[in-house]
């Protein structure tokens, strides 16, 4: 026979009762089976008749199971019957609750689906917090996913933290010599490398092109850890002059240009006319260093000059950081050789400084700061959101409250409800983030269009695991935070009073609350807003900064040269001039020039130089610098620079006329304050030269509109370029920019443009095509960027913040319906009650306002160093922010204010 | 029939074929079965909670009972609250019953 009390065990619910009572129970539910298919037997029925009958008897044992529950918890029914029928969903979840007994994960399943139905239930409410949220959190997911590929990245190397970059002061080039001291002396890295960039006319292989260099010494990439794809990297007995020309190839060059052919190594390339041997294929290194497609030894360069102490040529050291050596103690390493060098070589070397940075650090650089601060302004975002959805759950608590009281009554502990309302927000903000985590899909790419190239360059965003893992954690967070608060008001409410009213229970915790929220609401808002306007502020003062030049309609490009041409200084000059008057024939072009030096905004490399009726100074490092700009005549009509003194560049200023030299207003300011500049002479060291003073203009912002003070100390000096010493050609040439003012959109000229220059020598090549309107505009990406941000943040932190105080300040005029219904039988008007509601609303804006000030002075000083001609505290900021806040919050409490004067007394007071 | 109309009813059968002696529930169920003539009819899924409930209410009182030759079971008896409550759920019954009879006029048709 049948074991009936193992049927019913298996079949009967969990009943919640003591373990007696229950067994109790199933053995005597058992008995009657049992009875009824012996019945069944002596009547006559087959086995399976017997049993069929038996199981008949009980055909639903939900019910069964529910209605034994209802018999021994006769009390608890009596409640859940007189409750409401929305409430009973509240008791049949406890009982079910109850029957299932206590295990966390079961009741975890339940929480879930309570929590599901009760957002189900108020699907207004449900699509506001997950809309709020889903704002909040996609926007910091999104700033996330960036701060993840920018600062975060893993540079893909071992210990990449040991790598440091070495510069001479804050970020001069090290000379060679100098350089090959510090392998020698150094005892803090192991091993120490050189490189520079450079570019280079790619030959022989297909079209001509330009191609962006690394000349590196033998160890660059042993101290990033790299190995080559395939073939070796450059030997130190290579890393010098004579030895056979070598070359690594880039990936990516390798497969553009040769097709990812593996035959490719011990063949040779054309660079600059020089064959090289390719040994090997080496990764991208563009994450961290700027791309290169092909590297040279470095030492194989055959560059006098670069021979000399004290003279750099955009070389950068590296250097990996010895077991145990920490940053500081290398730096102090550093500066020890550099006390060494200077006095072992004081005419150089006096005043030699150098640093190091890490890698990281040096190819993340400005962007960090950048990042940080969105970082921290989308948190604030984040936090108004949380406030917001905290005070739609205490509105929404409210009317909670009775089915609280009827859970609780039935013995739910107070911990049980918290996390019943704390499983409720945390799935809100599940939801939220999910829909949040779509919004950052978006906003990434929207931030990466409009982000600057470099951010682009050095990692750009990354939607991985990790921003996952953030966006889930923050969203479980979110959820806790903004729902503690609700839940432990909700949770405490008087029982006994909570049901006799029938959920309208006192609300003067709530209301308080709601009003503190408010205030900080407003006061984040503030914050942001702040911070958004003063970015603002700065970039209108930036774009209103005078360049010294006018940018538009002006087309600049480089030339690379022939390789028989680049080599032979005469040469090219004639090339160049050929060139120049060729351009200027051409339709739509009012003049152009070369620009041997620095192009504003590009370049940066200065010439020490001296009086020459003055003293020589000791060394180099002593003397003044200017920016150099080796030009044709048509520079200052090109760029539109004014002519303040004496006479420009003209064409008479040839190889065989005396050196001319025209300095900017500054130098001629700070260097002769007192006496008239013209006729004086300057000794400039690199080139060698006396040159004469013929004239003064005006000053160029070289180093961007929003150039610093420092910056301000800069000189500028012009020379004619056809003066440059024929033997300095070759590496200059390698820096030539060719200017265009034209009457057309600049850049329609480009395929006109680059006809002329194969029409002058089919073996040019030109490249860098850009109009000095969008340089202008690349130097201030990062501000604008920033701005743009920050804009978009405050926005949303206004909008969050109205809608808050809407939310807030209708759901308190509507709980004091009753209270204005008296007032206005009494007597009062209704603007009285417009009034009355309006003041509440604005008292709350004015302190969050209050607040806010107070939180932003001292924040805002953070913001200084990303600031232009705006102090952190601007008062027409505050100010305006402050007003811009009152009157949009003014609005948000005129809605429901003019909704509560509009109350007919009447209907109020019925509606008690 | 309402619910509450047959939980008055059925409380008041059960009451009453404890009135003499105990029985356990199944023959209780049998018992109303078969004096009703099949009319009334007891799942298990009532009967059992409203023993449950008269038992909470001590109108009832159930025992293990383990009689000569047959299995233990739960036997319930009257309690002395069950007994005095008793007349005073017949009185309301047969009220009941009065009132439906005048309603529906069955007694004098």
């Amino acid at each position: 026979m049948r074991d009936w009390k193992q049927y019913v065990r298996e079949h009967l619910p969990p009943l919640g009762l003591s373990g007696a009572r229950e067994q109790e129970i199933t053995d005597e539910i058992a008995q009657q089976l049992e009875d009824a298919y012996s019945e069944a037997i002596s009547r006559g029925s087959t086995r399976e008749q017997a049993e069929a009958h038996a199981e008949a008897q009980i055909c639903d044992w939900n019910l069964l199971a529910q209605e034994i529950h209802r018999a021994e918890h006769p009390i608890t029914h009596e409640i859940a019957t007189r409750a409401p029928q929305h409430l009973r969903s509240a008791f049949d979840e406890e009982n079910f609750r109850k029957r299932r007994g206590g295990n966390v994960f079961a009741d975890l399943f339940q929480d879930l689906r309570y929590a599901l139905r009760m957002l189900r239930k108020s699907p207004g409410f449900t699509a506001i917090a997950v809309l709020t949220l889903a704002l909040g959190i996609g926007a910091n997911t999104a700033i996330f996913s960036v701060v993840n590929g920018v600062l975060l990245q893993q540079l893909p190397f071992p210990q990449p933290g040991r790598v440091m970059i070495l510069h001479r002061d804050q970020f001069s080039s090290i000379p060679y010599l100098e350089y090959l001291d510090l392998q020698t002396q150094n005892q803090s890295f192991d091993p120490i490398a050189l490189s520079r960039r450079d570019s280079f006319s790619l030959t022989g292989s297909g079209d001509a092109e330009r191609i962006p260099v690394r000349m590196i010494s033998a160890d660059f990439f042993s101290i990033l850890g790299m190995q080559p794809l395939a073939g070796r990297v450059i030997r130190a007995d290579e890393d010098r002059q004579g030895a056979a020309p070598v070359a690594l190839l880039s990936e990516g060059l390798w497969r553009r240009k040769f097709a990812a052919d593996t035959n490719i190594l011990g063949k040779s390339i054309s660079l600059n006319g020089r064959d090289y041997t390719i040994i090997g294929i080496m990764p991208e290194i563009s994450k961290f260093f700027s791309k290169s497609d092909v590297y040279l030894a470095i030492g194989q360069w055959a560059q006098p000059s670069f021979y000399r102490r004290g003279y750099g040529f955009g070389t950068v050291g590296i250097g990996r950081l010895k077991p145990g050596v920490s940053l500081l103690q290398a730096r102090a390493d550093l500066t020890r050789i550099a006390k060494n060098l200077a006095s072992a070589y004081p005419k150089e070397d006096t005043g030699l400084k150098f640093s190091a940075i890490s890698l990281h650090e040096s190819s993340v650089g400005e962007l960090q700061q950048t990042l940080l601060l969105l970082f921290g302004a989308v948190g604030f975002v984040l936090l108004i959101t949380c406030v917001n959805v905290a005070n739609l759950l205490l509105a929404r608590a409210n009317s909670r409250k009775r089915e609280i009281a009827v859970r609780m009554a039935m013995g739910a502990s107070r911990f049980r409800m918290i996390r019943q309302l704390l499983t409720e927000t945390v799935l809100l903000a599940t939801l939220g983030g999910a829909l949040g985590l779509l919004l950052a899909m978006w906003g990434t790419r929207a931030i990466l269009a409009v982000a600057p190239e470099g951010l682009v360059a050095v990692g750009g965003a990354a939607l991985d695991a990790r921003v996952l893992i953030f966006t889930l954690l923050i969203s479980m967070l979110t959820g806790i935070f903004f729902g503690i608060l609700p839940a432990l008001k909700t949770s405490r409410p008087d029982l006994q009073k909570t049901l006799k009213e029938g959920g309208r229970g006192s609300t003067g915790g709530h209301r308080r609350v709601q009003s503190l929220l408010i205030v900080s609401e407003v006061a984040l808002a503030m914050v942001l807003l702040v911070g958004a306007g003063l970015m603002i502020r700065s970039l209108t003062r930036v774009w209103a900064v005078d360049p010294g030049f006018d940018p538009h309609n002006l087309l600049t490009f480089s030339i690379s040269l022939s390789p028989t041409k680049a080599t032979n200084g005469a040469k090219a000059k004639t090339t160049y001039m050929q060139l120049l008057e060729g351009l200027d024939n051409l339709p739509g072009v009012e003049s152009a020039s070369v620009n041997f030096g620095n192009l504003p905004m590009t370049g940066d490399s200065d010439i020490p130089f001296w009086r020459e009726d003055q003293k020589k100074p000791d060394s180099e490092n002593q003397m003044p610098d200017a920016m150099w700009y080796a030009v044709s005549p048509e520079y200052l009509s090109v760029m539109r620079i004014p002519l303040l003194r004496g006479r420009f560049i003209t064409s008479r200023d040839v190889e065989t006329a005396p050196a001319v030299a025209v300095i900017d207003e500054r130098m001629a300011r700070k260097l002769f304050p007192n006496e008239d500049p013209l006729g004086k002479q300057l000794h400039l060291t690199f080139f060698e030269e006396v040159v004469q003073i013929v004239g003064i203009v005006g000053d160029v912002k070289h180093n961007g509109l929003a150039a610093t003070a420092d910056d301000e100390t800069q000189f500028q000096l012009y020379m004619p370029f056809r003066q440059v010493p024929d033997a300095l050609m070759p590496i200059l040439g390698n820096n030539v920019t060719t200017v265009l003012r034209t009457s057309l959109p600049p850049l329609q000229l480009v395929s006109t443009v680059r006809q002329e220059v194969k029409a002058v020598d089919d073996q040019q090549v030109m490249y860098g095509e850009n109009t000095m309107d969008k340089i202008l505009e690349g130097s201030l990406a990062y501000r604008r960027f920033s701005m743009l941000l920050m804009g978009v943040f405050a926005a949303l932190a206004l909008l969050l913040a109205c809608v808050g105080i809407y939310g807030v300040i209708s759901y308190l005029a509507g709980q004091r319906t009753h209270e204005i219904g008296i007032r206005m039988a009494l007597g009062a008007e209704p603007r009285h009650v417009l009034l009355l509601v309006l003041s509440r609303g604005m008292l709350l804006q004015l302190l969050g306002v209050g607040a806010g000030i107070a939180i932003a002075v001292p924040l805002m000083r953070l913001l200084s160093s990303m600031l232009f001609g705006v102090k952190p505290t601007d008062p027409f900021t505050f100010a305006g922010v402050a007003a811009l806040l009152i009157v949009v919050g003014l609005l948000a409490c005129y809605v429901p204010a003019r909704r509560a004067s509009r109350v007919d007394p009447l209907v109020a007071l019925r509606y008690e | 029939m309402q619910p509450e109309l047959k939980k008055g009813t059925a409380e008041v059968l059960i009451l009453s074929l404890l009135e003499d002696r105990a029985r356990h529930g199944y023959e209780l169920a049998k018992l109303i079965e078969k004096r009703s003539r099949g009319v009334l009819e007891f799942h298990v899924a009532s009967l059992y909670p409203m023993l449950y409930r008269l038992e909470r209410r001590g109108w009832i009182e159930g025992r293990w009972l383990e009689k000569a030759g047959q299995r233990r079971r739960r036997f319930y008896k009257l309690t002395a609250a069950g007994r005095r409550a008793l007349p005073e759920q017949r009185k309301s019954w047969r009220e009941f019953i009065r009132a439906i009879e005048r309603v529906a006029q069955v007694g004098n048709a």
